[in-house]
């Protein structure tokens, strides 16, 4: 799990740069990246969606790092919270913006798994 | 598992959803907020843009010692935040002093919508409207890829810019305005340019050279124009 959160991490890392180094921002045809991280969607209440996924998997790992019943309840919250809004934004994806970035769907598929995890993992105890 | 475990993550999953709920409330109002303001500003689009020559595609006299070439899709955002925040100064500035002489190329990368945009577009262009078409289309300019780009609105665009619609609808499947889109996205491939907007500028007779500013203000495009033109 620990290595799910940290490959999600990076992405987000990876897409927070790009987003505040892209420079003038452009509609682009063949980069769907760039066309999914410049559209009106990209920022929730002027935050860019990419920060708001790093944030996540650092809340992610902070609560893997403790192992206690409690954490492990919340690691389910947090990563369901982290399933429901990157399933939202795929459906942005594909449906509003019509562009697919394959960084945002690794990142997905990625929160996708841990919450799978996570769940199992809450269930035992 | 307990009883107890499985109420609490069921506790914990409503609360996910109802988290989720409202972060969706709120991007799909940030999303819908950019809308159109659509306000239309055809009078003072068509006195900025009243006595200068237009021919075709290019705007400006056809002797102006500096040409840009602007890539534009008609639905892109950026491109219209270009033609709001920096075109009407420039215009004034250098393109009615007879400085400056500026190329719009219609590209369709956005999607139909683009494209049935651009064919009227390039109908504009052989009314010599194609300028007023792009305000008027640009300060009407609504969600990417919804359909919105109809015979009605384009009717309306038509009318705001002065365009002739029936002949603009009569040309834009013809065989003049097919070739001129394809001149565009050859241009456009020759430059390798890989969004809209891009810019290029160059001097009479010289070779395009990417012009990479802030292209919401007026002010670099005059400092690279007047530069170029050595005023």
């Amino acid at each position: 799990m620990a290595v799910l959160a940290a490959a999600g991490l990076g992405i987000a890392v990876y897409l927070t740069v790009v987003h505040y180094t892209g420079g003038n921002p452009i509609c682009a045809s063949s980069h769907g990246c760039e066309t999914v991280q410049h559209s009106r969607y990209a920022k929730l209440a002027g935050i860019p969606v990419a920060v708001i996924g790093l944030a996540g998997y650092v809340a992610v790992l902070s609560l893997l790092v403790r192992d206690r019943p409690d954490t492990r309840l919340a690691a389910a919250g947090a990563t369901m919270v982290g399933f429901g809004f990157s399933a939202y934004l795929t459906y942005l994806e594909l449906f509003k913006i019509k562009a697919i970035c394959q960084w945002c769907v690794a990142s997905a598929v990625i929160m996708t798994a841990l919450m799978g995890l996570a769940f199992a993992r809450a269930a035992h105890d | 598992m307990q009883r107890n475990r499985l109420l609490q993550l069921g506790g914990v999953a409503v609360a996910a959803v109802v988290v989720v709920g409202v972060l969706i409330v709120i991007s799909a109002a940030g999303g819908d907020k950019k809308k159109t303001t659509s306000g239309t500003k055809a009078a003072a689009v068509s006195s900025r843009l009243a006595g200068i020559p237009q021919q075709g595609f290019a705007i400006g006299r056809s002797d102006a010692p500096v040409t840009i070439d602007e890539f534009a899709d008609l639905q892109c955002p950026y491109c219209r935040e270009f033609a709001a925040g920096a075109l009407p100064e420039l215009i004034a500035k250098e393109v009615r002093t007879g400085t400056l002489r500026i190329v719009f190329h219609p590209l369709a990368i956005i999607g139909q919508d683009s494209l049935t945009a651009a064919r009227v577009a390039a109908a504009a262009a052989q009314q010599n409207k194609l300028w007023q078409f792009v305000e008027a289309f640009y300060d009407n300019q609504q969600e990417e890829n919804s359909g919105y780009v109809t015979d009605a609105f384009l009717t309306k665009i038509a009318h705001k810019s002065g365009v002739d619609v029936k002949r603009a609808f009569a040309a834009r499947s013809t065989p003049a305005v097919t070739g001129a889109l394809q001149q565009s996205l050859n241009a456009a491939n020759a430059l390798h340019v890989s969004g809209t907007p891009t810019f290029f500028i160059s001097k009479k007779g010289g070779n395009p050279k990417q012009l990479n500013v802030d292209y919401t203000k007026a002010g670099p495009f005059i400092s690279a124009v007047q530069q170029l033109a050595g005023t």
